[in-house]
């Protein structure tokens, strides 16, 4: 089958495309807190991997609608990078996302989520962005650019295939980062034994 | 007394600082703060008159003379035609800005004794404020905007808070300082901080306080309002002095004052190094307490009068001449009674530059002045990013030990300028009082320990606040690496089947 581009707009589903949630003022850790937020700060490894050390904030007054479920697309809208990631669900404690973030929710009959983070994170999109950001020194993205996305779609096989290859290709690079870092402490370990 | 509304502190607070938009774009804010400073002093006057005004008509009825004669005797006299309201019947008047000055003269001709000079430097019929027409709207809105009942001053309302406007004084100060960049800290020390310093130094009933560079007089009345008597109350039984060298300043300082009631206070204006104002007979005036946050390392201190001092202050050496810091420190150690203290705030390189700085710090430390060194956060001060320290010297020390602690850790970080906490404070002060080694964050120093590091007294030599490094276990890590290794082989090996399925070899 032929790959078609379509708009990003058109494989999400039904109010499929909304900002995180907007905090007034600055997120401040709580511990004990009910919700976890994940911010740009918490993108690891090349913004590949959400880190584990996210703020968490008391959950009364955040809506059950903002919390993120398995599947959903984070989009960096704010800033140089804008990167997507996957969102899996780390535990069943509720996680939002903040303001920074565009949360995509795609209809999964028609693609693959990963395939998609994926897609948007490679040059053919991120020339498309760089070329409708708006704002001159703190860019960002707008919901409609983001909307008007194109996006290649091969099939739905396929599309799983490319998604898998990719997510093994960043569990290799995280694990040799890892062996590098861990090698760097063992040898300035024994060095330093000498003496 | 028709309205009885009363407004909330932030209320007269976002008033007073809407007034100031009358200004923004025309005129600089380090100008026109002196303009909106200036007429919130007179709205006050204003105010307070007119509410015994009418108070002494309750009493008396028509008897104008009477009352007249009672009003000679208020803290301040306000002669006829002099008060915002005949300002205010006359806004829309072509003169208006030559007719405040004059009532501003006139004001100052009455109460001689209080407000001499204190309107020098101000005029509202200048071309700064624009020309004629432009600076007739500008008072014109700055009028009604002081003519809000926010903006209600009359002490009757207020049911004797006077220092709610204290408060909102030190507020637009503050507001000020902070938006003026690097000019900011030249007229006001943070609150904290100043309250920091106030506790540190702790001033009894019946004390004299002395700021030598009071700027406008913020850190002197928080270090006054800190005075407590024997059984800990706090209490009014203090005198304090202060002196600045920026007139305009001087002149925030000396309204400062009267905003906070402390009539009584004696702010001289000149320079303290050079010309030192508060005297007795021909020596300086000696104080229980002295604080001060003087200009970090100034240049062009006063270097070439130093060595012949009149009033011997520089005996313990001439500080060098770009660096003003110990300038100002021997200034206030000259000016302290035997009994009294001494708190300064000052930039690090106070506590470890060498040469003529070195030999004032051996001497301060062999004579047992100094008693503690404080570090504090960084990024605390308006116009500077720098982390200072506050010096405690004490002229009766009972100990020969000196205390450091290293404060700088615990704050709280806000938007443009950190903020020491009220349990950071709190842990100062006790450790100071305590005057105990806490693990990481005090220590308590012999002197020969001080000598031995050559008088230099950089708080990390004697307060370690090394996070030790986790012991690495080797056998671990290789294991760890060769788990990780396998994970990798595994890995690639999928990634090579997939990318097969897909066509590559």
């Amino acid at each position: 089958m032929q790959s078609k581009i379509v708009n990003l707009k058109s494989i999400l589903i039904y109010q499929g495309l909304s900002s995180g949630y907007s905090f007034r003022g600055k997120i401040k850790n709580i511990y004990n807190g009910g919700v976890r937020v994940i911010q740009l700060k918490d993108f690891e490894e090349n913004y590949t991997y959400l880190g584990d050390d996210c703020y968490f904030v008391d959950s009364d007054t955040i809506k059950s609608k903002y919390y993120l479920k398995t599947g959903d697309i984070l989009f960096i809208g704010k800033g140089t990078n804008n990167f997507a990631l996957v969102f899996k669900s780390i535990d069943n404690l509720p996680t939002i996302a903040s303001s920074a973030l565009f949360v995509l929710k795609v209809d999964k009959n028609l693609v693959n989520p990963d395939f998609i983070a994926w897609y948007i994170n490679q040059s053919e999109v991120q020339n498309y962005f760089k070329t409708n950001e708006a704002g001159t020194y703190n860019t960002s993205i707008n919901k409609t650019t983001l909307e008007e996305t194109p996006i290649v779609l091969p099939s739905l096989e396929i599309q799983t295939k490319i998604a898998k290859i990719a997510n093994l290709h960043n569990q290799e690079l995280a694990l040799s980062n890892k062996i590098i870092e861990l090698k760097n402490k063992l040898t300035t370990t024994q060095l330093l034994n000498i003496l | 007394m028709s309205n009885k509304i009363k407004p909330t502190q932030d209320q007269i607070n976002a008033a007073l600082w809407n007034a100031c938009d009358t200004f923004r774009g025309a005129v600089d804010s380090s100008e026109y703060k002196n303009y909106i400073l200036v007429f919130m002093f007179i709205k006050y006057l204003s105010d307070v008159w007119k509410d015994h005004y009418n108070a002494l008509k309750e009493q008396y009825g028509d008897d104008e003379e009477l009352i007249q004669r009672k009003l000679k005797r208020e803290r301040f006299v306000l002669p006829d035609k002099c008060s915002f309201d005949y300002i205010y019947e006359h806004r829309n008047d072509t003169d208006i800005g030559e007719k405040i000055d004059k009532i501003f003269a006139q004001i100052e001709e009455s109460n001689l004794e209080k407000l001499d000079g204190v309107f020098r430097n101000i005029s509202f019929n200048s071309d700064k404020l624009g020309q004629t027409k432009d600076r007739n709207r500008r008072l014109k809105n700055l009028i009604n905007d002081f003519a809000k009942p926010e903006l209600d001053f009359r002490p009757s309302l207020w049911e004797g808070k006077q220092d709610i406007l204290g408060e909102a004084y030190m507020y637009l100060l503050e507001k000020f300082a902070s938006g003026a960049g690097k000019k900011g800290g030249e007229f006001f020390t943070p609150k904290e901080v100043s309250g920091l310093l106030a506790k540190l130094v702790s001033p009894k009933e019946g004390d004299r306080i002395f700021d030598p560079t009071c700027g406008s007089g913020s850190l002197l009345i928080k270090v006054a309002e800190e005075t407590k008597d024997a059984k800990g109350n706090t209490t009014n039984n203090f005198a304090i002095y202060g002196q600045e060298s920026n007139g305009d300043t001087w002149a925030l300082s000396k309204m400062n004052c009267f905003l906070h009631t402390m009539d009584s206070a004696q702010i001289e204006w000149c320079d303290t190094i050079n010309n030192p104002k508060l005297k007795e007979g021909d020596a300086l005036m000696k104080f229980d307490i002295v604080v001060a946050n003087p200009p970090f390392s100034l240049d062009k201190w006063g270097h070439e009068n130093a060595e012949a001092d009149r009033y011997k202050r520089f005996l313990r050496g001439v500080p060098p001449k770009s660096k003003g810091d110990y300038a100002f420190i021997l200034h206030m150690i000259e000016t302290t009674l035997p009994t009294g203290k001494v708190g300064v705030i000052v930039p690090h390189g106070v506590l470890f530059r060498g040469s003529a700085e070195q030999k004032i710090r051996q001497k301060l430390i062999e004579e047992n002045l100094l008693e503690a060194v404080i570090g504090l956060p960084t990024n605390l001060f308006y116009g500077t990013g720098i982390p200072a320290a506050i010096l405690i010297f004490n002229k009766a020390k009972t100990t020969e030990d000196i205390l450091f602690m290293d404060a700088s850790k615990e704050f709280d970080d806000g938007k443009k300028q950190n903020v020491l906490r009220t349990q950071d404070i709190n842990k100062i002060v006790t450790t100071y009082k305590d005057f105990k080694t806490i693990e990481k964050y005090s220590s308590v120093v012999k002197p020969a320990e001080v000598a031995e590091n050559d008088f230099n007294l950089n708080i990390p030599r004697y307060v370690d606040t090394f996070e030790e490094e986790e012991p690495v276990d080797i056998a671990e890590v290789q294991q760890n690496i060769e788990k990780l290794e396998a994970e990798l082989v595994e890995v690639r090996s999928e990634m090579k089947k997939h990318l097969k399925e897909l066509g590559y070899e």
